[in-house]
């Protein structure tokens, strides 16, 4: 690699973390602003005009805010795990692209890329529960592990089924190959799978079981205030930006418009953005209208109802590609 | 072991984690410390620590005089302020043979009704919000805020009223609030059936509810249940219709009875309750009699130097949470000998403490938001 | 269980504790037996079979002047819609009582609060101790004589438990 590309490289690298970090607190923004509608409530609406300050204050009052480690944590596991989850989840974005042309690291595994990085994020929810030595972070961080076995199998399931139909695990190509047909139609069944466990990826309602407030105070992030929260919080909402984009990219034809009107590439990206937006907004819709299931129901869903649809969707989708229907 | 997780106690049982839920909690509603032993997340033994809102009310009682204890009473249970009041004026009232007005009753029964709405509603948000769905809260809260204003404008406070007096109420109906209670319980009805619209046809919410914490009528009736949680589990009793008093022997509603025994249940039977109750005040408010509000020569502070009772007995009203009952005992002073409040939430307490065992521990926050607990009430 | 009346319920239980009633009467419209505290335990026995299933209320009350306390159970029975209130008197200088945990499981919680604001012992319940106050307490605050100049303050030990002191720095 040469000079030059190590520094086209640092500088997308940058810009990336800048827009995760920026796109998650606009999120964290309109999540409080929607949730406030659905509570017939005002919401935030004194920093800036109607408030759209808050997230910058928010994120100064919790950078200010004094650094607590509870006296028998386990200090390095409680520093790392904030990074551990966090890093990931930023670089979890890099092959994703938001545009035609517009992809950091276009590899030919993009895919597997993204899915072996956002594996990663339940590892720092089970350091930081560890390391936390309170029980009720325990309990979260042993809910996060039971949860990411459950839910990451049939979501790989799924994802598999559209890199059969697309022929490649480039994420770029995969949306290439949905000129014409987006995936979703032939992939109705994956994409329920699909959605249903990414939102218990992100650990949003119904499925917050980590950090379920009112069952385990928050879970994994209990111990956690100031800065170190702030990464919880704000991978938490890049995650929920990240499951949309991802969504959007494999079922809704990632940049392409609908019915063959594609903006220019340098535009495009506009179309990914609306997508991924209207996408965001049901996962926000979930969030604020449905109870929490409890774990072992969450659990069930996921190995006795997802897991086997996933398979069959594979099977039924492996079949149809290879007699050439599809 | 210095990893093992321990939160103020040591687990020294094998695998079991220690776990001290509360006091500080978001869904113990309060000042509830469970003392929990957890094998994984199914809760082994339970201990219900109270006493940390433990205001001593019994025996600030017997250090004051009789009006001044209605002041405290309502302090009792601070989410249906009405109720503890009502169940002292009532008791006293009974020592002292002295019998209120019509339109006293009526006004006291419509304060008991309309409080029995309000608190059930802030059960239900607080129910939704310990299962999850966060917005019921809100909900609820709006709606209770409607009645917490009618309750300002006719006592002069929202939520601790000191209104009721011995032989009456303190004030009249100020003007055109009939009219607005009327229009306070239409739009009730309406928000009810959006409540259960909202909850009841959602799977998740019937998932976490149904068949969990089953309360069987035996156990009920063994533990002293009372109240809406009876109810639920099939004890067909209210003492609204089976011992009524104030203004309830003239007034036609059902009473809601479930077999379940289950979270659900409970929920199904107080969203009747505030059905049933919103049908009671519009009758009272048809029904409403002229006349004086206080008995004659009860009025203003007389009752300082009249109430003198003589005697003892137990009284005792149906509250939003069950069976309040007041023993009092009167020597012919002007402060009670003792007064004992019997608190539907203490018994309620015993038994869930024994639900537990054996659930899950999101099952656990289901079965204690289900109950209708208020530390307040337990703890007096 | 037996469907009985109320009326009948309280002759059927006259007759039966004859002996060991001292006075029967009524507390406005509820009839009242006072016992002695050896048949308290038979007779709630045969008072739950009789049909009163309900412990409504169990309270305690002091007379130092004449030197007893004096415990007050008030039953109900749900099928014959009837009230019972029994009365139990105890020596002040030794409280001791029988438990009815074992008839009422509502009384497991009621004798605890009773023995912690009044001080009076029930033999046979399992698990007597103090339920609003922490436990190292001293002094029964319904009592009469209690001493409420006396302030107590309460802190936490080490290991979580309650420690109680007369010494206003060591407190909360």
């Amino acid at each position: 690699m040469s000079w030059t590309s190590g520094l086209i490289y640092a500088v997308g690298a940058l810009g990336l973390l800048l827009f995760v970090a920026g796109s998650g607190g606009v999120l964290t923004y309109v999540f409080r602003k929607l949730f406030a509608d659905f509570g017939q409530r005002l919401g935030p609406n004194r920093v800036g005009p109607f408030g759209v300050l808050q997230f910058l204050a928010d994120g100064v009052k919790l950078v200010a805010k004094e650094d607590v480690i509870p006296a028998r944590a386990e200090r390095w596991g409680f520093r790392l795990a904030p990074y551990l989850t966090f890093v990931p989840a930023v670089l979890a974005f890099s092959p994703l692209p938001f545009g035609e042309g517009l992809i950091l690291t276009d590899v030919r595994v993009g895919l597997l890329l993204i899915f072996a990085l956002a594996a990663l994020t339940p590892l720092g929810e089970l350091v930081a529960g560890w390391a936390s030595n309170n029980s009720y972070s325990l309990i979260g961080a042993l809910r996060a592990g039971a949860m990411d076995v459950a839910y990451e199998v049939p979501l790989l399931l799924s994802a598999l089924a559209v890199m059969i139909l697309a022929g490649s695990s480039s994420t770029r190509e995969i949306v290439e190959a949905q000129r014409g047909l987006w995936f979703f139609l032939p992939q109705l069944l994956g994409l329920f799978v699909f959605l249903l466990t990414l939102i218990g990826k992100v650990g949003v309602l119904p499925f917050d079981l980590p950090e379920a407030e009112s069952e385990l105070v928050a879970g994994y992030v209990t111990e956690y205030s100031g800065m170190r929260f702030a990464f919880f919080f704000l991978t938490m909402f890049a995650n929920v930006f990240f499951i949309a984009a991802l969504a959007v990219t494999l079922y809704f034809g990632g940049w392409l418009g609908p019915f063959g009107l594609d903006l220019p590439p340098a535009l495009s990206f506009i179309w990914f953005f609306l997508k991924a937006g209207l996408l965001i907004f049901l996962v926000f819709w979930a969030w604020n209208s449905l109870p929490r299931v409890r774990i072992d129901q969450f659990l069930n869903l996921n190995w006795k109802l997802l897991f086997p649809l996933s398979l069959a969707n594979l099977g039924l989708t492996a079949i149809l590609v290879a007699t050439g229907v599809l | 072991m210095s990893y093992l997780p321990t939160n103020g106690e040591r687990a020294d049982e094998g695998q079991l984690i220690a776990l001290n839920m509360g006091p500080q909690h978001p869904s113990t509603h309060g000042v509830l410390r469970l003392k929990l032993l957890l094998d994984g997340e199914i809760v082994r033994q339970v201990e219900p620590v109270i006493g940390q809102l433990h205001r001593g009310f019994e025996k600030l009682a017997e250090l004051g005089r009789y009006p001044q204890f209605i002041m405290i009473c309502n302090r009792a249970d601070y989410v249906s302020t009405f109720a503890y009041e009502a169940a002292y004026v009532r008791a006293v009232e009974e020592l002292l043979g002295l019998e209120p007005p019509p339109r006293a009753q009526f006004i006291r029964t419509i304060c008991l009704e309309l409080d029995r709405i309000q608190s059930h509603l802030l059960w239900l948000g607080t129910f939704g919000l310990d299962l999850g769905a966060l917005n019921a809260f809100w909900y609820g809260f709006r709606e209770r805020e409607l009645l917490l204003g009618l309750f300002q404008e006719l006592t002069g406070a929202r939520l601790h009223h000191n209104y009721f007096r011995f032989g009456g109420v303190k004030l009249d109906l100020p003007q055109g609030f009939t009219e607005r209670v009327q229009s306070a319980c239409n739009e009730l009805e309406r928000k009810v059936d959006e409540y259960e619209e909202f909850l009841a046809t959602s799977d998740t919410f019937l998932m976490r509810t149904k068949g969990v914490g089953v309360l069987t009528k035996g156990m009920a009736v063994d533990w002293g249940v009372t109240g809406p949680n009876a109810r639920a589990s099939g004890l067909d009793f209210d003492l609204r219709r089976d011992e009524p008093y104030f203004a309830y022997p003239g007034l036609s509603f059902a009473v809601p009875v479930r077999t379940e025994g289950d979270c659900y249940a409970r929920f199904a039977v107080r969203l009747e309750e505030i059905r049933q109750s919103v049908r009671m005040v519009r009758q009272l408010l048809r029904e409403l009699p002229e006349g004086p509000i206080i008995a004659q020569g009860w009025e203003k502070r007389a009752a300082h130097l009249l109430a003198k009772p003589e005697g003892e007995h137990y009284t005792r009203i149906e509250g939003p949470r069950g069976e309040i009952g007041i023993y009092l005992v009167g020597d012919g002073t002007p402060s009670p000998y003792r007064v004992k409040l019997r608190s539907p939430c203490f018994q309620h307490l015993a038994v869930m403490a024994e639900l537990f065992r054996g659930q899950l521990l999101a099952d656990l926050v289901a079965i204690n938001g289900s109950f209708d607990l208020v530390m307040g009430c337990v703890d007096r | 269980m037996a469907q009985v009346q109320g009326h009948e319920a309280l002759g059927e239980l006259s007759r039966r504790f004859a002996g060991a009633i001292e006075e029967a009467g009524s507390l406005k419209d509820k009839p009242f037996l006072r016992l002695r505290q050896e048949a308290l335990l038979p007779l709630c026995q045969a008072a739950k079979e009789l049909g009163f299933d309900h412990l409504a209320c169990l309270t305690a009350v002091d007379y130092p002047q004449h030197g007893y306390f004096e415990v007050i159970y008030n039953l109900y029975s749900y099928a014959a819609r009837a009230h019972l209130v029994l009365k139990v008197r105890c020596p002040r200088e030794a409280p001791l009582l029988p438990s009815v945990a074992g008839v009422w499981k509502a009384a497991l919680f009621l004798e605890r609060e009773a023995y912690d604001l009044m001080g009076i012992r029930f033999v046979g319940h399992p698990d007597l101790k103090r339920i609003l106050l922490p436990e190292p307490w001293s002094g029964h605050p319904l009592r009469k004589d209690y001493d409420m100049a006396q302030e107590q303050f309460v802190s936490k030990g080490p290991q979580g438990e309650d420690l109680v002191s007369f010494d206003q720095t060591r407190g909360w």
